[in-house]
């Protein structure tokens, strides 16, 4: 049996060791004993080590098996991967290789096995990368679209399929899902023709909007920053978009909302300054009577009354809708 | 004497929006009801601003004959005297908000002059505002406009120009065939 450690490459040829087919090790080279921490004095002829290499009995039974199925049918075989336990009782990942030969004592097995521990982690690390990068892009708050420069989709995340209503499996590999995003020929012309200059001027942009037509025919305002990113010698643009529909109708209801508060506050307030000058200007002239002053003055009041009303409702009403208000300001204005 | 509308345009029934000045609304008022009063019209006048006592002796004072003239009065509210309750002239609603009882008024007071030579003047949109949102006072225009072609009637509403935000007036100019800016003069 031959043990071939990563980090003892240059000994693949000298470094080997040989069992018989009962498993007694008959030859444990130096790489073997680097990596499973046996020396080859403990180990030779004797197959007590396997034990220790695979110390849990369903594990070994399970390994076993396996070895002599399939030397059943092949004498041999290929990169068979074991997790051994070295003697500080560290796991290492080993593929096998084997090769049965005659000896003059009789049929012995070389196997050459080789350290994959850290090939293996790296895998495993770069496939949870890989996983975690998809999961990122699948269930990110945004949306993500990832498509060539002809328009075909590539990438279509959840949040795309959320907001746009088409499913990634409708979009993917075709590039006719814009036709239904912007289905005013007129627009699609513009905004195709905005994006395309945008990328060729600096190859990429931000905080572009568009108004998107969704599947069930609502619209929604996206936000779009893009980038276009070499690509397997070609070229991919990543689209990252924003729905800003309800922050764009916030704003459109607070500058609604401020207009209707400048109409009832403001202009009323200058009412009630031209009728109180109006009223002076009557009494200057004598076209009124001391009852008709007080009436007149009374409505002034009232009006005066209602503006407060009016200021108090406003108040309350930004204090309900805005939660960045802090509580104490929140209950004077409730106030 | 000024002449912001013609003949023509009162027999044809028309519904005028007349923009004026913060500081000109009641001067606005006297000329307009002098205009009609002159050209053989009845009118009633719908206040949001001035109480109907002022407006009718100020009417008085400027030659109006104030016989033609009706009043709904939507300021002077439950402080109303014996005497003014007794004018026939004068219907009261207790607050510009209370637009049933406005639109009710309005009714009964065209019901009463039965004249085709009618006209309404509603003083003013931008007064209502201190009583009511922009949706609501659309609504009541809306709601008045309907009402005076449907009778047959002409009417014109003021306001003050910069006192209505796009919105409002845009909605407004929708509901009346001319718009009569004065805000200039």
């Amino acid at each position: 049996m031959q043990v071939q450690g990563r980090h003892h490459r240059e000994r693949v040829r000298d470094d080997h060791c040989h069992g018989s087919k009962d498993g007694t090790i008959r030859v444990w080279n130096r790489a073997a004993e680097a990596i499973t921490g046996y020396k080859a004095e403990e180990v030779l002829n004797s197959k007590e080590v396997w034990k220790k290499l695979y110390p849990d009995p369903s594990y070994r039974k399970t390994i076993t098996t396996r070895i002599k199925d399939i030397l059943t049918r092949n004498s041999y075989f290929e990169n068979l991967e074991t997790v051994l336990c070295t003697r500080d009782g560290e796991y290492r990942t080993i593929t096998w290789n084997t090769r049965n030969f005659e000896t003059k004592q009789g049929l012995r097995a070389i196997a050459v096995g080789r350290d994959i521990t850290e090939l293996k982690r790296a895998h495993i690390a770069v496939e949870e990368l890989n996983k975690f990068r998809e999961t990122i892009i699948e269930n990110a708050n945004v949306l993500l679209v990832v498509m060539d420069r002809g328009g075909t989709i590539h990438v279509w995340n959840k949040a795309a399929e959320l907001v746009f209503g088409y499913p990634s499996s409708e979009v993917i590999g075709k590039k006719d899902i814009w036709q239904h995003l912007y289905p005013d020929p007129a627009y699609r012309k513009e905004v195709t023709e905005q994006i395309h200059k945008m990328m060729s001027d600096t190859g990429s942009f931000v905080s572009y909007e568009t108004i998107i037509t969704t599947r069930d025919g609502s619209r929604r305002i996206i936000s779009w920053n893009s980038r276009e990113i070499p690509y397997q010698g070609g070229f991919r643009i990543i689209a990252v978009g924003n729905d800003i529909t309800d922050r764009k109708e916030a704003e459109l209801a607070l500058v609604s909302y401020i207009t209707e508060a400048a109409m009832r506050l403001k202009n009323p307030i200058e009412i009630i300054r031209e009728n109180l000058l109006d009223i002076c200007s009557l009494m200057e002239n004598n076209q009124i009577e001391r009852n008709d002053i007080l009436t007149l003055l009374e409505v002034q009041a009232n009006n005066a009354s209602r503006i407060l009303g009016n200021l108090a409702e406003l108040q309350s009403a930004i204090a309900s809708k805005s939660r960045a208000i802090p509580e104490s300001y929140r209950q004077f204005l409730m106030k | 004497m000024s002449d912001y509308f013609s003949t023509d345009d009162l027999e044809q029934k028309k519904i005028f929006l007349v923009l004026t000045s913060a500081g000109k609304v009641r001067e606005r008022n006297i000329e307009i009801v002098k205009e009609i009063a002159a050209d053989g019209y009845k009118s009633v006048i719908i206040t949001t601003n001035f109480p109907y006592t002022v407006l009718k002796k100020l009417y008085q004072q400027n030659g109006v004959d104030v016989s033609g003239v009706y009043f709904i009065d939507a300021v002077t509210g439950t402080s109303v005297k014996a005497e003014q309750a007794r004018d026939a002239q004068v219907r009261y609603v207790n607050s510009p908000a209370n637009l049933t009882d406005m639109a009710i008024a309005v009714t009964e007071t065209l019901k009463q002059i039965q004249d085709k030579k009618t006209c309404i003047l509603f003083d003013s949109v931008s007064t209502m505002m201190i009583y009511l949102s922009s949706a609501n006072i659309s609504k009541f225009v809306h709601f008045v406009a309907n009402k005076l072609r449907l009778m047959d009637i002409s009417g014109i509403f003021i306001a003050v120009e910069k006192g209505l935000d796009p919105h409002l007036l845009t909605q407004l100019t929708t509901f009346v065939d001319q718009i009569v800016d004065l805000s200039g003069e």
